[in-house]
Parts: C-alpha cells; structure tokens; sequence
C-alpha cells in the first residue's frame, strides 16, 4: 500500500513538474504562408445535429470552390475544403477548429454554420491570426467591436428587424405588431431592432425546441395584434403559421431569412400566400443571374443537395473567401489575405454589395423583402433596405 | 485505474501512456486537448458511476451537474479572476448544492421516475443558463480569463493538460477506493437492496443523497476544468445529448469498474471526434458504437477482463 | 377577450398527442420493463417512410399513412426480436443504453437518407374551423383527440377481451402463470413493441403536419411523452391518458399566463414537486416492496 501511494506521489509530482517545465508557449498556427499549389479553407457545420438543415452551407460552399477550381483555380492554385460536423455543439466546434487549424494547417476558416458555434472560436481564431470569413450568422457581437481577423459577411440580424420594421411602418401605417421570438442571440436583436424602429410591440419569446405554439397565437390575437414578425427559424415559423388559420386569425406576417429558404416550405405552409420574408438573397424564381450560376453549379457539383437559401450561405462565404484571395497581393500569407479582403469594395455577391475597410468588417448591408404569390417567393419592388 | 487496478500492471502502463502522450505526440495542441478533453469526460463518467454503479441510482442529467460547475468557475474567472483550483471548488460546491434538487426527492425515487426527474433538471439547466443572460450571457456563452493556477499561468495546452491529468487521476484513485470504505459499503448495500441495508442500521435516505452529492461535486470540479479548457462556456454544450453520452459512457464501459468506465469514455470519446471528421456520420456511429458493445458485451466493456461477468 | 377557455382547449387537443407519445412508452414497458428512449426516432422513422410514400411512390395519403404505420409496427417488434431479446438477461441499465444507442442511430441513419432539409406532411383534416362561443373548435384539434380516443377503446378490449391482451397484461404481472395459460410470451413481447411502436408513429404522423419534419423533429414532443408517462405513474393505460392530458393543459397555462421559454422547466418542477408527494405517480399505485 505504502509503495502504491508513493508512486501515485511521484507520477503527480511528475506531471506536474514536467507541465510546468514543459514549453510555456502556446503553438503557432501553421499554414499562416501558402506555399504548395493548394489553398485550403476550413469550415464547421451541424450535419447531423439540431440545425443540420442550415449545415447544408457545406455543400454550397464546396460547389463555389469547385467551380472557381474548375476555371483553373485563383493565381494558379486550387482550393479545397476541409468541412467538420460540430453537431451544433460549441465545445465540439472548438475541438474541431483546433484540429483545422493545428492539424490540417488550413489558411483560414471558411462559411462557419451558427451563433454559439462561432461565439465559441472568434476570439481565439483572432488571436492566432487566423481569418474567419464569412460564418452563416449575423449576431451583432462580430460585428462591434471590429475584430481583425473576423470577417462577417451577413447583414447584421438587427438589419433583419429594421427592414421588417420599416416594412410594416411604410406599407401598414398603423397595424398593431406582434414578435414571436428566440429567446437567444438571434431573436433578440431583431426584437430590439423591431422596437427601435416601432416602438413597444407585443411580445411573445420561446426556447428552441418548443413545440405547440397555441398559446402564443391565440393570446396576440386577443390583444388584437394584427401584424405578426416571427424572429424564428423554420420550424417554429411552421407551427405558428399553421396555428393562425385554425383560429380563423389572419395578421399580416413577416419572416426572417432563416425560416423561408427551405424547398419544401408552400407545402410545409399550406396557408404561406400573401407572407413576407426579410431576406438579403435573391428569391430562388427571381432569375437572377447569380443565383442561376449558383443553382447550376449545384447541380453540377451537388446533385442531391438543393439550390436553395442554406447552400446560398455556404456560396456567399466562398465568394467572399475567394475575392479576398484574388485581391492578395504577393505571397499569399494571412497578413496580406487580411488587407486584400479590407480591400473589397462593393463587391457584388450573390447577397448584394459588400465593403470591408480597416475599420468596418461590416460586410452586406442590404436587405429585401419578399412576398410568397401563387406558391413562390417574389422580391417586394422598391423594399431594399439599407441599415 | 491507475494504482489500485486489479492489475499493476495494467496502471503502471496507463501511467506512463499518460506521462509519455504529450512527448508521442510532439506536444502539439490538437492531440493534447483532445486527450484532456477526453480526461474531463472521464472524470464525469467516474461520477456518474458512483451514483449508478455503487449506489444503484441513476441519472441522465448529469451535464447540468457538469454545466454548474463549469459556469461558477468560468463566471468567477471573469468578473474575479479567481484561482483555477477556487474555480474547481466553487464548481463542485454549486454542483453539490444543485444535487440537493434532485437528490433529496430520489431518497424516495428509484428507476425511471429518478431518470425523467434527472432528465428533467438537465434540461432546466440548460434552458436557464440560456435565459439568465445576465449572469451567464446567454447563448453567446461566456469566455474565460486567462487561466491560472497556485500563481503560474496555464498558458500552454501542455499545463492544462497535466493539471487535468493529476485530477483524473486522483478522482480514479477515489472511485477506485471507495468499495472498500465505509461510506461505498453502504452505498453497495443500498444497492443491492435498500430493505436490507436499513435493517442493518443505514440510513437509506442519507446515504443516497450523499451518493448525489458526492457525484455531482465530481462532475461540478470537472466541469470547472472543462472551462479551464476550452475557456468558453455555452448552454448548447450541455443538452439532454451530452447527458446521455455520460450515461452511455458508463453503461458501455460497465457499471462499478473504474477501469471500464474509463475505457467507456475513451472509445465513445473516440468515437465521437473521428465520426466528428466524417460528414453526416457522428450520430449514426455513436449510436452503432453504443448498439453494438451493448449487443456483443452485454455487461460492458469490463468484461473483456473479467470474462463476462455481469455484476452491477 | 377571455382566453383561459380556448388555452385549456389547444392545451388538451396538444395533450392529447403527449398521451398517444406517452401510451407507447407505457405499453412496451409494461410488458418488457424497457423505457424506449428511441421511441421519438422511432416516430420520425414512420414519418419518413410516409413522406416516401407520399412523394415518392404517390400513394394515397390514407394509403401511406396505414402503409407506414404497418412499417412502425414491423420496426417496433424488428427491435424487440433483434435487439431487445439479445440483451434480455443483462441488466436494466444496459437495456436502456441500447435504447437510447438505437436512438442515435436511427436519428441518424434518417439523416443521411433523407437529408436534413425541411419536409413536409398535409394535414388529415382539412375542414375550416368552427366558432362555439368564446372558443374556436378546430377540427385537426378533435381529430387528434378522436384518434386517442378510438385507439384507447381499441386498446382497452384488446387487453381485456383477447389472448394477446392477457399475455401483455400476464408479462407485467405473473410470468408463471401466463406460462401455464399456454401463452408464448416471447411473441407477445415483440407483438407489444409492435403496437407501442405504431402508437408512437401515429403520435408522429398527427404531429407533424403542424411543423416541419426533421430527423429531430420529435425530440421535445417525446420528452413530453416521458413526462406524461411519469405524471400518469408509469403503469396504466388511464394514467397516461390523463397525465399527457393534464401535461397539455399545464403546459399550455404554463406559456400563457408564465413564461413561454421556461414551460419545460417549470413542468419538470411540477413533475419533481408532484414525485416528491406522491413518488408513485399522480395515478400510480403503490408498489410493494419484495426483499
């Protein structure tokens, strides 16, 4: 017993001298200089957690990539993905960006899918000196204050809730709102900017996962809310859509982005004619010509996986990544990747122009709106929002 | 395992894997926190079999215990900027404190009523953490100090690395132990039948919540650690599928072996960060891994040693 | 307007599927002493297979929903024959584990086969709604309460009238003495899983139309099963019937008048407050202790 404790002491004693002793440094990230004939991005995305549907990024992103590869690539090297399922867990995607960035030496991480996910490798990321460019969120805390490595390429969600705001005020004088909302760094923003714009509104939170939104209906109606802005993803957005005719309600109703960009959703919605949608990307019939090169590259690259709003995400970031790259002058280091994309100016993206300068990573600016008619979205004209 | 394993042998060579890991694998970051991680994953399997292994209880929220712990010493790291083994203490005493809500009512549950009531404080946890955005800043989650520790910074993934490790191990040392104290006999003869273990002058009530109260301050200090780690702290990182995969950890591994339950964690920690690599696949082999060893080992991995036995 | 009427309404026609999810769980535990954590999967899984019919085969929708429930039942006693049976002598621990393992995978095995992009069910009911006083009856509402109704009543003479029903109710209770009745319990087994598995998919297939199908598209709504397993005390047919019931009309007060994104954490403290009275259950009967 005696030997048995002494030797627990010793190998305590041991591994704690030996960490102590050990290289008090902390590791470079490597990869920080291309030098071989590949430029390869790093990505996390939910692929088989609660939000795998937007991890479907993943699969416009690789199609970009593919097709800039397939025009012989950006200054004679060809690009490539390394994309991770974090599960939508934040600690999961911090492990996975360590292995991205220590491991497989990827130059920057690219297209990255959630809030917490990213709020969990941000400010790590931009200490190391490694960019993160074009994550699929829009939460104002990578936006202010402007972090040098981070490069956000989505309206700011607060942009979401002015253009929804400024929507109502302009087309619907007088209609009295209601805001279903997350209860988190999504929903809150776009409250806030809601009632920045409007004034104090009717307001209604959930907690991802809820199911059965009845309650929530049929109290807006009683306080007779008659313009309804649900700050929700896809599925809560179904269920409180579907409530509303079953009690012969009928709002005006205003979507986010995130919770109109499924195929499926005129099916999903049976009642959906006549509702609108804050969006920054093109409606999927508007024949716009980005968007057609990006719904054939899908299908080109990406047979079985849709052209639709959550690839577009993973489209956009590839943009965004890949003009940064071309802007780069001389070597291809981190450093110099960073002051091309500062560079970009108005640049046309499959979601608007967007600017970076050194003091902004504001990213696009602009928003739309949409309005569903006979079973597909059209963009409502003259509804461009600026923030 | 390390010393008191059945085998030496065996916790001789576990120890010097451990010491020789970080040298294998050039110290570099990526295979350390991964191994440390996987540490404090173990550290909250060992926990949970004290309460279902020794005792005959069960849990599957045990990452709201790890999530309190976690919380108070990244909370305390901010806004005080406290000591790394003041953060582990203040974890575990939260986490303790928290495992009265459920601890006390299970001295009159037992099963499934236990596992939905466990659940049910998992998920409260969790939904709370999310709402309380004052204290815990919501789903944005909240971002540690720099990490120190009797005055030394922890500033390399190797010093986080041996501080993890000399905790796993003296949590091994604990787990591995308490069979032969008086408090884990009694945790055994209220496992194996509560009547009995009255008659023979336990308090049932008493000794069940103790077995709740010294889990869950296990899992609260490891929780405490896993903010050290990954220095970020986030209400996603402690859902019902967190809870779950400490249970299945246990049960895949073999309830009241310490060595099993380390060999749980590590392939289902395994498994977990290579299906992590393979797009789409993470749940689906989980879910085989676990399937599987049930099917093939039915009383855990322990019994690749001890042919099969299926004690509890 | 007063509301407090229309809420305990929505609350009960939403109870009623908890009660159906919850029925499931019930049965199949009865009989095997199983808690089937994959029973949410399980529910997707027949949610799936009606979507396919539906968009892929162009099968009539009662057709595919029949179809699909046909497909649940053969899942539910697949698992109990392939699984379930091969763990039998092991502990109850491990039993859970392959439960909730068989969770995992086939959440998982969902999404790599039909992708995680929304999908859609239509409603079975479609008429408009009809106003009585200060409540607005909604059809797909009476719906789901009329299907919980039929399957409880086809439940009840199943149990009471025929030989399989007593072989369940004799594997809860005496297995020596449904075993001198003549009766293969074996068969019985899985033919349990079978139906609590359908039950479970039809709790699925009247939820879904409501919101958009996901491979985790049942996740809450099972926990809510759970949880009105747990209030009806885990042992009868009744007592899940009233406990997802009671559950819906809570919880639905519980949003209203409280606090909407805390429901499920208030109702686990009302299940923890209600356990600590009454450790039994609402509706559970006291259990004899044997040494």
């Amino acid at each position: 017993m005696r030997s048995r404790s002494r030797l627990a002491g010793v190998a305590a004693t041991l591994l704690v001298v030996s960490g102590i002793l050990a290289p008090a440094f902390a590791e470079d990230a490597p990869g920080g200089t291309v030098t071989g004939e590949t430029v390869t991005f790093g990505q996390y995305a939910d692929q088989s957690g609660p939000n795998a549907a937007i991890g479907a990024a993943r699969y416009g992103l690789d199609a970009y990539l593919q097709a800039v590869n397939a025009q012989g690539g950006v200054r004679g090297k060809k690009l490539r993905l390394i994309s991770y399922d974090d599960g939508y867990k934040p600690a999961q995607t911090a492990a996975l960006v360590k292995k991205l960035v220590f491991q497989d030496g990827v130059f920057a991480i690219v297209g990255g899918v959630g809030s917490p996910t990213t709020a969990a490798v941000a400010p790590a990321l931009n200490d190391l000196g490694v960019p993160l460019v074009g994550m699929a969120t829009g939460s104002p805390i990578f936006y202010e204050p402007t972090r040098k490595y981070v490069f956000p390429a989505w309206p700011l969600y607060t942009t979401d809730g002015k253009a929804m705001a400024s929507f109502l005020k302009t087309h619907f004088e007088g209609k009295k709102v209601g805001v279903i909302y997350q209860d988190d760094s999504f929903g809150k923003p776009i409250l806030a900017a809601v009632e920045s714009v409007l004034g104090h509104v009717e307001e209604i939170p959930y907690s991802p996962g809820q199911v059965d939104f009845s309650s929530a209906v049929v109290k807006l109606k009683a306080a007779g809310v008659d313009a309804l802005v649900l700050a929700t993803i896809a599925a809560p957005a179904a269920q409180i859509l579907n409530e509303l005719p079953k009690f012969n309600y009928a709002p005006v109703r205003v979507l986010t982005g995130s919770a109109c960009g499924y195929s499926e959703i005129f099916k999903t919605i049976p009642s959906l004619e006549g509702a609108y949608c804050a969006a920054f990307l093109p409606t999927p019939e508007g024949k716009d010509p980005q968007w057609e090169a990006f719904t054939n590259a899908m299908a080109r690259y990406e047979p079985g996986h849709p052209a639709e709003i959550y690839s577009a995400w993973g489209w956009l970031a590839g943009q965004v990544a890949v003009e940064g790259l071309r802007r780069t002058r001389g070597p291809i280091t981190r450093q110099a990747y960073v002051a091309a994309l500062e560079s970009i100016k108005g640049f046309h993206t499959i979601g608007g122009d967007l600017s970076y300068s050194s003091q902004s990573h504001r990213g696009i600016g602009s928003q739309f709106i949409w309005q569903a008619k006979n079973g597909r979205w059209l963009t409502v004209p003259n509804s461009k929002v600026e923030p | 395992m390390l010393l008191f394993a059945r085998s030496e042998r065996a916790a001789l060579l576990t120890l010097a894997l451990v010491v020789a890991f970080p040298i294998a694998c050039g110290f570099r970051t990526y295979p350390l926190f991964i191994a440390t991680q996987f540490a404090v994953f173990a550290m909250v399997a060992l926990s949970l079999d004290v309460l279902m292994g020794r005792s005959g209880q069960i849990s599957l929220g045990h990452a709201g215990f790890f999530a309190l712990g976690a919380y108070a010493a990244a909370i305390l790291s901010v806004r005080y900027d406290v000591d790394l083994l003041v953060g582990v203490i203040a974890g575990a005493a939260l986490a303790a404190l928290g495992s009265l809500i459920v601890g006390l009512p299970a001295t009159r549950l037992s099963g499934h009523y236990l596992g939905i009531v466990t659940l049910g404080f998992g998920v409260a946890v969790a939904q709370i953490a999310l709402k309380w955005t004052a204290l815990t800043n919501g789903d944005e989650g909240v971002h540690t100090h720099a990490i120190h520790l009797a005055g030394t910074v922890l500033s390399s993934p190797l010093h986080v690395y041996a501080v993890v490790f000399v905790a796993l191990g003296a949590v091994t040392a604990f787990v591995a132990r308490l069979p032969r104290t008086r408090l884990g006999r009694a945790f055994g003869a209220v496992r194996d039948s509560e009547i009995a273990a009255a008659a023979m002058g336990i308090s049932v009530a008493r000794t069940k919540v103790l077995a709740f109260v010294i889990s869950a301050a296990i899992a609260g200090g490891a929780g405490a650690l896993y903010a050290a780690l990954t220095g970020f702290v986030a209400p996603e990182d402690f859902g019902i599928g967190q809870s779950l995969l400490f249970f299945a950890m246990v049960v895949v591994g073999g309830t009241a072996s310490t060595a099993g339950t380390l060999l749980g964690a590590l392939v289902l920690e395994g498994v977990s960060q290579a299906a992590a690599t393979v797009g789409g696949l993470s749940l689906t082999l989980i879910g085989a891994a676990i399937v599987g060893v049930a099917l093939f080992r039915p009383a855990g991995l322990k019994s690749l040693w001890r042919g099969g036995e299926g004690s509890r | 307007m007063e509301i407090l009427p229309q809420i305990v309404l929505s609350g009960l026609a939403q109870g009623s599927l908890y009660a159906l999810a919850a029925l499931g769980i019930v049965l199949i535990f009865n009989a095997g002493g199983v808690v089937n954590f994959a029973q949410g999967a399980m529910a997707v899984v027949t949610a799936y297979v009606t979507w396919a019919l539906l968009n892929g085969a162009h099968v009539p929708y009662p057709l595919a929903v029949a179809l699909a429930l046909c497909a649940a039942f053969a899942l539910g006693m697949a698992t109990e024959m392939l699984v379930l049976r091969r763990v039998a002598d092991a502990q109850p621990l491990t039993q859970i584990v392959v439960t909730l393992g068989l969770l995992m995978l086939l959440t998982g095995l969902v999404g790599m086969i039909f992708g995680h992009d929304p999908r859609s069910l239509p409603e079975l009911v479609t008429l408009p709604s009809v106003a009585l006083g200060p409540v607005i009856l909604v059809p797909s509402d009476v719906f789901d309460v009329a299907v919980l109704i039929v399957l409880v009543v086809g439940l009840m003479v199943l149990l009471r009238k025929t030989k399989l029903g007593l072989g369940m109710r004799a594997l809860g209770q005496d297995l020596f003495a449904a075993r001198l009745a003549g009766i293969s319990l074996t068969r019985v087994l899985s033919l349990t899983w079978g139906i609590g598995v359908a039950l479970a998919g039809t709790a699925g297939i009247l939820a879904v139309p409501n919101t958009t199908l996901t491979p985790t598209t049942m996740d809450t709504l099972v926990i809510y099963g759970f949880v009105a397993a747990v209030f009806g005390g885990f042992g009868t047919v009744s007592g899940a019937i009233v406990g997802g019931l009671l559950l819906g009309v809570v919880d639905n007060l519980i949003k209203t008048y409280l606090s909407p994104e805390l429901s499920l954490s208030v109702v686990f403290a009302l299940l923890l407050l209600a356990l600590y009275l009454r450790p039994n259950g609402l509706f559970g009967r006291a259990v004899v202790r044997k040494v």
